[in-house]
């Protein structure tokens, strides 16, 4: 029997969530419709801040809308769980923008978090570095700065050298007080970390594809490579 | 947002390379999308000594020009040009701001040695131009040579040397600041960053332009929302002379990217990008009396600055006199108001209004400005009367003027307190960062200590008034840590911990989309939305509010739309076998459906193996003007779609395997590919994919896939029979029937050198 093919996406998101599964992240889901209520304001993004037009969203008729970010599931999967937790999940979101060759309205993300007593930046660092370098290779360049997101302090971004430029791989941070208390947590007790992988741009920088929407478009010639 | 080097040189002693200065401001957490450079070495400075009519254009001159080693004869287009005029001169291999490289160039039988410069061209002002002696003259144009007229240079220019020495050498970061630091949304914010990074305070003197009131107004500010508005001040000048803006104004707004109008809009527009406060002058004639601070009533309409009419309602809040509207408060100002050529007196406000308010209100207009963008972000109160006393005393001091004094209303603001440890910034961090670097941090960014406890265990330190972002002790902890950069901080390993992920939904969605591959089909990924035209369903869908496209509105109530869109899309696969895995949108629901696939040759095989999956549900066939409609050729398509949950219970194991190989993508053409079929007999042996790799070598062979296999006595024991499809296509042409045949019969002459036949 001939075999058929796995979509890259599938593929790069296994890779994934291995090695995420080898860290001891649980593997949970949520759903592509959410409110916005777990989808920005428990997640401390305020409807009169300016940091909400950072997400363009599509919303829909019945006053719900299609999630911008996997991270709407924090909330949802701390209201039947207790610290110490460490959690990933994959998921397909959306974002009302232009499409052009590395930005597109549907896209994949791995949202992972992890909760505990003891939870420092520097171990998001470490797993975060550990990531990449497993994914990309022991010499991968990566290079940390800060950044903002409501929903951590501190905020980081990771980049990571891809053909001599620097290429923006995943948005993280402490999780933010305000998000722990929202999921029932004591901020004086506990600490977490959060990031978010854009699972469609590090899939092409692993096997070279060059346009975002290609793995949208429902075409064999590249399917069938893979 | 823009800033300039040479701006930021007037605030801090900067480093001269600008990618250092981009290091510091990405460590600090700004992003830099790109940086100008205006190079101004490579330009010469000309003296005009000779013009004369092109012998046969025209609209050409032909000038000599000395620049200083030698004279060039340089043809241009332009007109606005003297004998004894010195203009910035481009020679043969220079290369322009707009990327224009400088030639050789015959013009109408006259060789020109290079070309005389537009500001335009140079990224320098073109009104800068009008400054100089003379007014400009427009230029008559051919082959987009020497377009708009030509920079005439001061006379203090001195041939020979570089223009650099009239407009100096500069760069122009463009910087993405994040939503939350309305600090840095001006070159004094951005100083105090770089300041606060590499130990220097910025040099912030604003005494330097001396405000001294001539009068006292009668004019009075009435405050009605001092929630809208906590602050609120003006500063009457009288007698202002109302012009074009100086050349340094000129260029530094085309270097922001602003377009100049007059001296007084464009000083105001200098002073917000260089401060960060948003000021707006009106022209005082046009104000009956007092200046009144108040929501709009329902209804109120304000023709603005843009030339729009806005309808206000209750809540915006306007700047109005006792008879009508002047501005929307913070956003915009009217146009009946405004400060023009004929303006006698001005009015110049400098206030703070409410963040959510001016959010709410541009939102509901649909207006962004520059000064909008800014409130909306948080203005430090501190500044709004320091800055429009200099503004004023400048105003007064450089285009004429009577100031009068400040006339202000509100209340100073207590600054925040953050209490923090030393011990919970070092544990959020996990750094071992010293009490005194923690203090020494803060102190570097106007965070001072208030008081501490005896055993200097926690601290209360006091937020200064420009950082509305501070407000929690995790954001001090960021401050550390990003001011004693991120990449130090030490990266740990997590205490190792061990879970069981294989009953999850996750695991058995990749066990199911394994065994579908082990049975020949290919897994493909669609859009969750889709267009009228693509719905099958009739039941009630749910639709998007603010789609991209019509095309794109409604939420997919089924995986088949996407299916028969990839199939239409590749008519050159026979059979296409397919399969998704993916959400799927009742009015109410959202489920997660399998979809199996198979179009064209073959659906037999498909009816008998959907048997062996043991799935119940009934094969169905696409109808014909559904197959019309999605533009599909093929004969015939037949699907299984169902809830993937329903698998379940017939696959209980829940195991897939990993990804071992890293393939590598090849560009996809545009231009048409074509299958064919080859059976070749081969050795038993040479497995499979070694004759794959051979066909491969052909470089028009972008795929090669097995799907027959068999041996019989008639071969002879040692050998089996193979047939693949293979697919070949050009990256920049379509290939003809003979090129097709050609590589064909190359791919087949190829094979027989490794002792592979063909079947015939």
């Amino acid at each position: 029997m001939i075999k058929g093919h796995l979509h890259p996406i599938t593929q790069f998101l296994r890779l994934t969530t291995d090695f995420f599964d080898e860290e001891g992240f649980e593997i949970i889901e949520g759903n592509e419709i959410e409110t916005e209520e777990y989808n920005f304001d428990l997640l401390n993004v305020p409807k009169d801040h300016p940091s909400r037009d950072v997400q363009d969203t599509f919303w829909l008729e019945n006053g719900k809308l299609l999630r911008t970010h996997t991270s709407a599931m924090q909330i949802r999967a701390m209201e039947n769980r207790k610290p110490p937790v460490r959690i990933i999940v994959p998921g397909r979101c959306f974002r009302h923008e232009a499409t052009d060759t590395t930005h597109e309205t549907t896209f994949y993300q791995l949202e992972g978090f992890a909760i505990d007593k003891n939870i420092q930046m520097s171990h998001l660092i470490g797993v975060l570095e550990s990531f990449l370098k497993n994914i990309f290779g022991r010499k991968t360049k990566i290079r940390i700065r800060p950044h903002f997101y409501p929903f951590v302090e501190p905020g980081m971004d990771v980049d990571m050298e891809f053909k001599d430029k620097w290429k923006e791989v995943l948005g993280s941070g402490m999780i933010h007080p305000n998000v722990l208390k929202n999921m029932g947590v004591d901020p004086n007790k506990f600490q977490g970390f959060a990031f978010g992988l854009g699972i469609d741009r590090l899939m092409m920088m692993y096997f070279g594809i060059n346009d975002i929407r290609l793995s949208y478009s429902g075409d064999l010639k590249l399917l069938k490579q893979f | 947002m823009k800033v300039i080097h040479s701006i930021l040189k007037q605030f801090i002693e900067l480093p001269n390379d600008p990618h250092k200065i981009e290091e510091i401001l990405v460590t600090l957490g700004h992003e830099v999308e790109n940086i100008e450079k205006i190079n101004n070495d490579n330009i010469v400075i000309g003296a005009i000594k000779k013009i004369s009519k092109h012998p046969s254009a025209d609209r050409l001159l032909t000038t000599d020009v000395s620049i200083g080693s030698k004279n060039l004869t340089v043809v241009t287009g332009a007109t606005n040009i003297n004998v004894g005029d010195k203009v910035p001169v481009a020679q043969i291999g220079v290369e322009l701001p707009n990327g224009l490289k400088i030639e050789k160039r015959n013009l109408r039988g006259v060789d020109s040695e290079g070309m005389l410069c537009s500001g335009q061209e140079l990224k320098i002002s073109q009104s800068a131009g009008l400054l100089f002696e003379r007014p400009r003259l427009v230029g008559r144009v051919e082959n987009s040579i020497d377009s708009e007229g030509i920079l005439i240079l001061p006379t203090r220019a001195k041939v020979g040397e570089t223009l650099s020495t009239i407009f100096p050498n500069d760069y122009i970061y463009d910087l993405e600041i994040t939503p939350n630091r309305g600090d840095c949304l001006s070159h004094l914010g951005i100083a105090c960053e770089i300041g606060a990074f590499i130990n220097k305070i910025p040099n912030l003197d604003l005494k330097k332009e001396k405000f001294i009131p001539q009068f006292k107004t009668s004019r009075k500010a009435i405050v009605r929302n001092s929630i809208l508005c906590p602050q609120y001040n003006f500063i009457e000048i009288r007698n202002v002379k109302i012009s074009q803006s100086p050349e340094w104004l000129k260029i530094f707004l085309e270097k922001i990217g602003l377009r100049p109008i007059n001296n007084i809009v464009d000083f105001i527009n200098y002073i917000m990008f260089l401060y960060g406060q948003p000021m707006h002058a009106f022209d005082a004639d046009k104000i009956h009396r007092n200046i009144i601070v108040d929501t709009a009533h329902e209804r109120k309409k304000i023709e603005t600055l843009d030339n729009l009419t806005h309808k206000l309602d209750e809540k915006m809040l306007m700047i109005r006199d006792e008879k009508k509207a002047l501005a929307i408060a913070g956003i915009i100002g009217s146009k009946n108001s405004a400060v023009s050529d004929s303006t006698k007196n001005i009015i110049l406000e400098s206030a703070i209004f409410d963040p959510i308010s001016i959010r709410k209100t541009r939102k509901k207009l649909n207006i962004s400005t520059d000064s909008s963008y800014r409130f909306e972000r948080g203005i430090d109160p501190e500044m709004t009367q320091k800055i429009i006393k200099f503004a004023a005393g400048f105003i007064a001091n450089n285009w004429s003027g009577k100031a009068s004094g400040l006339v202000s209303i509100g209340k100073k603001r207590n600054h925040k307190k953050i209490k923090f440890s030393y011990k919970k910034i070092n544990d959020l961090i996990g750094a071992n960062y010293t009490p005194k670097n923690i203090f020494k941090t803060l102190e570097k960014l106007g965070i001072n200590c208030e008081s501490c406890d005896t055993k200097k265990t926690e601290c209360v330190v006091e937020i200064p008034s420009w950082r509305y972002d501070l407000n929690i002790e995790a954001d001090l902890a960021e401050e550390v840590a990003r001011l004693n950069e991120y990449k130090k901080i030490p990266s740990k390993k997590m205490a190792a911990r061990s879970i069981d992920n294989s009953k999850t939904d996750f695991n058995f969605i990749q066990s199911l989309k394994d065994m579908l591959v082990e049975n020949g089909f290919t897994e493909i990924l669609s859009y969750s939305f889709y267009g009228k035209n693509e719905k099958i369903s009739t039941n009630k869908s749910l639709e998007i509010a603010n789609p991209i496209s019509p095309g794109t509105k409604i939420m997919r109530q089924s995986l088949l739309p996407g299916a028969l869109k990839c199939i239409a899309r590749n008519p050159e696969y026979d059979p296409i076998k397919i399969f998704e895995i993916g959400r799927v949108f009742g009015s109410q629901s959202e489920n997660e459906n399998l979809i199996i696939v198979w179009a064209g040759k073959g659906i037999d095989e498909f009816v008998n193996n959907i048997k062996k999956i043991s799935i119940h549900q009934k094969i169905k066939f696409t109808d014909a003007k559904i197959l019309k409609k999605f533009k599909i050729r093929k004969p015939s398509v037949a699907y299984v779609e169902l809830n993937a949950a329903d698998l379940k219970e017939f696959n209980k194991n829940y195991t897939y395997a990993k990804i071992k190989e890293r393939k590598i993508f090849r560009e996809i053409s545009k231009f048409q590919a074509t299958v064919f079929d080859v059976s070749l007999i081969a050795n038993k042996r040479i497995f499979p994919s070694k004759i794959e790799k051979i066909i491969s070598k052909n470089p028009f062979v972008t795929n090669v896939e097995l799907f027959d296999k068999f041996s019989h006595e008639k071969l002879g024991k040692e050998n089996i029979s193979y047939a693949f499809h293979v697919t070949i296509e050009s990256s920049d042409r379509n290939l003809t029937s003979a090129e097709i045949t050609d590589i064909s019969k190359s791919i087949i002459n190829y094979l027989a050198k490794h002792n592979i036949k063909i079947r015939r």
